[in-house]
């Protein structure tokens, strides 16, 4: 890339950036004057509250999507893993080997996700779409439509643990953002996913093993829903099929809002996705705060996903244009 | 320029998006008087959209603007069955202090953090519908439902001149269906002894399924002469399975709640009655029962620092038939719920 390049695309991303805070800025100004409420301590927390399973999703999403992929398992996988968890802590399992047993799950689900894509061929939305389903219907079948609760008081109790003022999901999630957005740019590994997303067949004859690179891919995912799952029953001490509901298609729009596109492999960036995370929580609740109507806060959250997808694609036209 | 045009679009859609917030409706009404602070009451609901839910939402409406126009009344809630996303409304709508919470819940035990919390803050909370038994909230508004369920046991026996063998279609596990199905064989045990429930299906709520079980249940035992459906589903899968046996005259089916379907079947005669509650009803009361919680008297209540409320208030319900679908009014009803944006 000479240098001409690499300015441009620093510059294309920068724009993405600043448009987004702009926008963030804008929709926080006009809340903080419409409501009293908005800027106060409770209502920051609550915010950060609502969309923190989806933030930590859509690490794990930002780097299936620039892989070229895309995983729709995790709306079965979110309430499966709170539900599993639930059942194995009611037989007296320790915490510490529940835990493991789910995460060890989801990432054997990852890796069917993927040999299915693989060796069938198809496209990962189906893919990842059917598995959802199956799973739904696994919960479905286990709780008989109730939710599980009565757990261990132990566990309750992890509910109202605060680490520095903070729940443990919380702490989860900057711990897990911080080493996405290190690695991101300095990790061999994650600077392959943009090499095989962008160009898997020079990818591979690069040398890079492709095929490992997917299943991990998928199982990062995977795992990373199973911990918003676990997260979930912590938090509400309690674990239903329901959990989750349609938590794909919120953690694809943070992915995409923030700049990753979902038509090109190998291109975008755990920065994006960090400030797209920002800006679908502060909109969701700013819905609430203000009270308009549901339908205008889908035709809304629609709205934005495809300004971001314009954006992003305009702008590599325009790239493409000019070199 | 592209970019300008990119930013331009952005600001327009962002604005206009703002700009439909202004007018967004948070319903205020009623008559004037005496000027008094503003009170602001959040119906928090699973599903939001819901017929049913959207009944509930009008009384409330009313019941706020027969108090007074210094009430404004919201509906919240996620559009899909997610207890978590509906926990997560509940603390949003805590944030925004406001005079009182009615909230059905998803499930029984997951809103009890969050309804805790509201409470915790001073805001009362009273249940409506489906209930956290649980959470602390003040009052429960909802449905008898094993009163439900004996209405129908009544008009069955009165329809099978007291003697036969039934069944019932119905989900397990789900708790207001288990107490339906419940309260329908308690009042045949004791009323009507010649009735025989012979067989309980799981029809997986869903009316294909329900068509399925009725269809292998009416083949196996073709002496069955009534079927009550403890959901809304049930009763038009029901029919399809009589109809297509040819035995839509011997069997008399019952179903609950209503649907256009079930409209439909009813003024065809298809099938014979379906049991509603009073969702407009429910959610006027649990209004009421909201702002009587806000407004404590001198005299303290059960539940300081919150006013006198009652632990508990059933809508009732009643037999709906083709033949009270006759009149216009009636009919209008079912058939235009309000729409609430």
């Amino acid at each position: 890339m000479n240098k001409r390049e690499r300015i441009f695309s620093v510059k294309q991303i920068n724009f993405h950036y600043l448009v987004l805070l702009l926008l963030i800025l804008i929709v926080t100004g006009v809340m903080a004057v419409r409501s009293p409420y908005f800027l106060t301590g409770s209502n920051l927390q609550v915010l950060i509250d609502t969309f923190i399973m989806e933030a930590i999703m859509a690490l794990g999403m930002t780097m299936v999507i620039i892989s070229g992929g895309i995983d729709l398992t995790i709306a079965g996988i979110l309430p499966f893993s709170s539900i599993v968890l639930a059942l194995l802590l009611m037989n007296k399992v320790p915490f510490a080997a529940a835990v493991l047993l789910v995460l060890l799950a989801a990432a054997v689900i990852g890796t069917i996700t993927n040999t299915l894509r693989r060796s069938l061929h198809l496209h990962p939305m189906v893919v990842t779409m059917a598995i959802a389903a199956v799973l739904k219907g696994v919960d479905l079948t286990i709780t008989g439509g109730s939710a599980i609760s009565g757990l261990p008081d132990s566990f309750v109790r992890l509910g109202s643990v605060r680490i520095l003022g903070m729940p443990v999901s919380w702490i989860v999630y900057i711990i897990l953002a911080i080493i996405f957005l290190y690695f991101s740019k300095n990790n061999r590994w994650f600077l392959q996913v943009f090499f095989v997303g962008g160009n898997e067949d020079a990818a591979r004859l690069s040398g890079i093993k492709v095929e490992a690179l997917y299943r991990n891919v998928y199982i990062i995912s995977a795992s990373l829903a199973a911990v918003a799952g676990i997260l979930t029953a912590i938090t509400y001490s309690s674990a239903s099929y329901s959990y989750g509901t349609n938590a794909d298609l919120r953690v694809i729009t943070t992915v995409a809002i923030g700049g990753t596109s979902l038509t090109h492999g190998g291109s975008g960036s755990v920065a994006g996705t960090l400030l797209g995370t920002l800006f679908m929580a502060i909109i969701y609740n700013a819905f609430v705060m203000s009270g308009i109507s549901t339908y205008y806060q889908d035709v809304v959250t629609g709205a934005f996903l495809i300004l971001a997808v314009l954006l992003s694609e305009g702008i590599k036209v325009l790239k493409e244009r000019k070199s | 320029m592209k970019r300008k045009i990119a930013l331009g679009l952005t600001l327009a859609v962002l604005a206009s998006g703002l700009a439909g917030c202004g007018n967004a409706a948070p319903q205020t009404s009623g008559t004037g008087g005496a000027a008094k602070s503003e009170e602001l009451y959040s119906m928090v609901v699973f599903t939001k959209g819901a017929e049913y839910f959207n009944w509930c939402y009008a009384g409330m409406k009313d019941a706020a603007a027969s108090i007074g126009d210094h009430i404004t009344v919201e509906l919240q809630g996620p559009a899909e069955w997610d207890a978590s996303l509906e926990a997560r409304t509940v603390e949003q709508v805590t944030a925004k202090n406001p005079t009182g919470i009615l909230v059905a819940s998803a499930d029984e035990t997951t809103l009890n953090a969050a309804i805790g919390k509201a409470l915790d803050a001073g805001i009362p909370v009273i249940g409506f519908d489906s209930d956290a038994a649980e959470s602390g909230r003040l009052s429960y508004v909802g449905t008898d439902n094993y009163d439900f369920g004996a209405t129908a046991a009544k008009s069955m026996a009165e329809m099978l001149g007291g003697e036969g063998e039934v069944a019932i279609c119905m989900v397990p596990g789900a708790i207001a269906q288990e107490e339906r199905a419940e309260g329908f064989k308690n009042w045949l045990e004791e009323n009507a002894p010649d009735i025989k429930v012979v067989s309980e299906l799981n029809d997986e709520g869903d009316v294909a399924k329900s068509e399925t079980v009725c269809t292998a249940l009416l083949q196996s035992n073709p002496n069955i002469k009534g079927i009550f459906s403890t959901h809304g589903y049930g009763a038009p899968g029901a029919a399809a399975a009589a109809r297509t046996l040819n035995m839509l005259e011997n069997v008399v089916i019952i179903g609950s709640d209503y649907s256009s379907a079930v409209i439909e079947l009813l003024q065809s005669g298809d099938i014979e009655g379906t049991v509603v509650d009073d969702p407009y009803l429910i959610g006027y009361e649990a209004f009421m029962l909201a702002y009587a919680a806000a407004h404590p008297t001198a005299v303290p209540s059960a539940n300081p620092p919150f006013g006198h409320v009652p632990p508990v208030i059933y809508g009732g319900s009643q037999l709906l038939t083709g033949e009270m679908l006759e009149d216009e009014a009636v009919l209008a009803k079912y058939q235009n719920p309000p729409a609430v944006n």
